[in-house]
């Protein structure tokens, strides 16, 4: 009896412990990390946070100087006040990313040399495009539990012909090879390494081994002597700790829910904003243990869906111009501005923004009493 | 799986314009990506590595074989947006397609 009354004490502190586990901040890593993985996650941090100039690489075309300079509120890792430019072409039903003419991202800065060579200060806008889209810098936590859950996972989620009736239609993108997608605003890259990859070659204009060319200016070639650092500018160990960095980055900790947000979470589902924030996602095998078999607040389904003409704005992939992926919602409470080009100043004006298939969940929203709005809006922002 | 078709892209890029050519032997080389021109003889496609993108031009000949859902099909059945696998080979002329394989239709 003394046993078992013990083992129930044990059991007892050891629930306690864990309930009283520090919350984790935004910028935190995972929990669980062994110490090889928390010496990447902190040397990793350090090249996020370099800042790159034309000597070691940077440009000639280019959005910021380092994955910190966007990235950056309230830590490292987070939002930033940067907003850039895309455009593509949509052309019947298929959307050309316009690589011809310099790809889907419109560089904004240049080099002095290259602006001294060619007189420019920015990419010029490719004459083809039908659309522009302006892009806000999103939080990149939990990126890696992101990248973790099986595409089988994704796609039981889509149902692109609403056979449920439900007027939800989520489906997946896909990228280039046809690999279905998940990151980026309109779920184009599937895979957080390429991501980050991508990253260093469109945002920054860094070479790295698995992007060894640079881009073109607007489809022509960068002038001779513009760029002389030979390529790639960054190394497999550079571009590997900026991956072990972003990928071991934590969701920050839910702040805990008073009576008011306990209801705005019971609204949430109650409204059908979860039928596409789906709230938890489930992670599958990983070499990494902290990402391994994790269940994790997402709010997102990764899948694209129709948000009406009033977001419209490029396509990408298979996304037309008015599909956009399911925002995960992570670290709301410090965000100050709100959907994917950041038109919304507060969260009510972020939902109200919602369209296409969000027009019910939006409309139930408008028609909540003024105190249920503000209880869903305070669970929001315990996020 | 992933990992072969993330060597096909990274190869990809490799190859990108600008690339040197090796200039002895002919490399073989395997490209997935999506159609972006099928013209007589020729082929790009739209490749890349998140959101870098690129273009990959390679020359056809009549001894390229392209398949589609199971059945030989003639290069000008692929349109722009199919997603399309390429076995090909660098030569002095550039990138020669040897095997066409048609993956996914556009949309």
């Amino acid at each position: 009896m003394n046993g078992a009354r013990g083992w129930a004490a044990v059991a007892l502190l050891i629930s306690v412990a864990a309930g009283c586990e520090r919350p984790l901040k935004p910028g935190d890593p995972l929990r669980g990390l062994n110490r090889a993985e928390q010496d990447r996650f902190a040397r990793g941090k350090v090249v996020f946070d370099s800042t790159f100039t034309p000597g070691k690489g940077l440009g000639p075309l280019f959005n910021a100087t380092g994955c910190g300079e966007c990235h950056e509120e309230p830590a490292k890792g987070g939002s930033g006040d940067e907003v850039e430019v895309h455009a593509t072409a949509f052309k019947g039903r298929v959307c050309d990313p316009l690589v011809e003419e310099g790809g889907f991202v419109i560089q904004q800065h240049t080099t002095p040399a290259l602006k001294q060579a060619l007189g420019i200060d920015s990419e010029p806008f490719p004459p083809s495009a039908t659309a522009r889209a302006m892009r806000t810098s999103p939080v990149v936590f939990a990126r890696g539990l992101l990248d973790a859950v099986p595409e089988s996972v994704i796609l039981a989620y889509a149902d692109p012909e609403d056979k449920n009736h439900d007027g939800i239609a989520g489906r997946p993108n896909r990228f280039t090879d046809g690999r279905v997608g998940r990151f980026g605003r309109k779920a184009f890259v599937p895979a957080l390494d390429e991501f980050n990859a991508g990253a260093f070659s469109a945002e920054m204009g860094i070479t790295n081994p698995a992007v060894r060319t640079e881009e073109t200016v607007g489809g022509k070639p960068i002038p001779a002597g513009v760029d002389p650092v030979p390529e790639p500018e960054i190394n497999q160990e550079e571009l590997d700790l900026t991956d072990a960095f972003v990928r071991l980055l934590a969701p920050p900790t839910p702040l805990k829910l008073g009576r008011d947000g306990r209801r705005g979470r019971e609204l949430f589902s109650d409204i059908g904003c979860a039928a596409c924030h789906v709230p938890t996602l489930r992670t599958g095998d990983s070499p990494i243990a902290a990402l391994r078999n994790k269940e994790f607040a997402a709010y997102t389904d990764l899948l694209l869906h129709d948000m009406g003409p009033d977001l419209a704005d490029i396509c990408l992939g298979l996304a037309k111009p008015s599909d956009f992926r399911t925002e995960p919602l992570l670290d709301l409470r410090d965000a100050k501005h709100f959907l994917h080009d950041g038109r919304a100043a507060t969260l009510e004006q972020a939902i109200e923004g919602h369209g296409g298939e969000a027009t019910g969940a939006r409309d139930r929203f408008k028609g909540l009493p003024a105190a249920d709005r503000a209880a869903l809006v305070a669970f929001l922002k315990s996020l | 799986m992933r990992n072969l078709t993330r060597a096909v892209a990274l190869t990809a890029i490799l190859l990108a314009p600008g690339a040197a050519l090796s200039a002895q032997r002919e490399l073989p080389y395997t490209f997935q990506g999506t159609v972006r021109a099928v013209k007589a003889g020729a082929l790009d496609l739209i490749i890349g590595v998140g959101e870098a993108v690129r273009v990959v031009h390679m020359r056809t000949q009549s001894a390229t074989a392209v398949f589609g859902e199971g059945a030989s099909i003639a290069l000008g059945d692929l349109q722009p947006g199919d997603v399309v696998r390429a076995d090909c080979r660098l030569t002095q002329a550039g990138l020669i397609a040897d095997k066409i394989e048609l993956k996914r239709r556009a949309p």
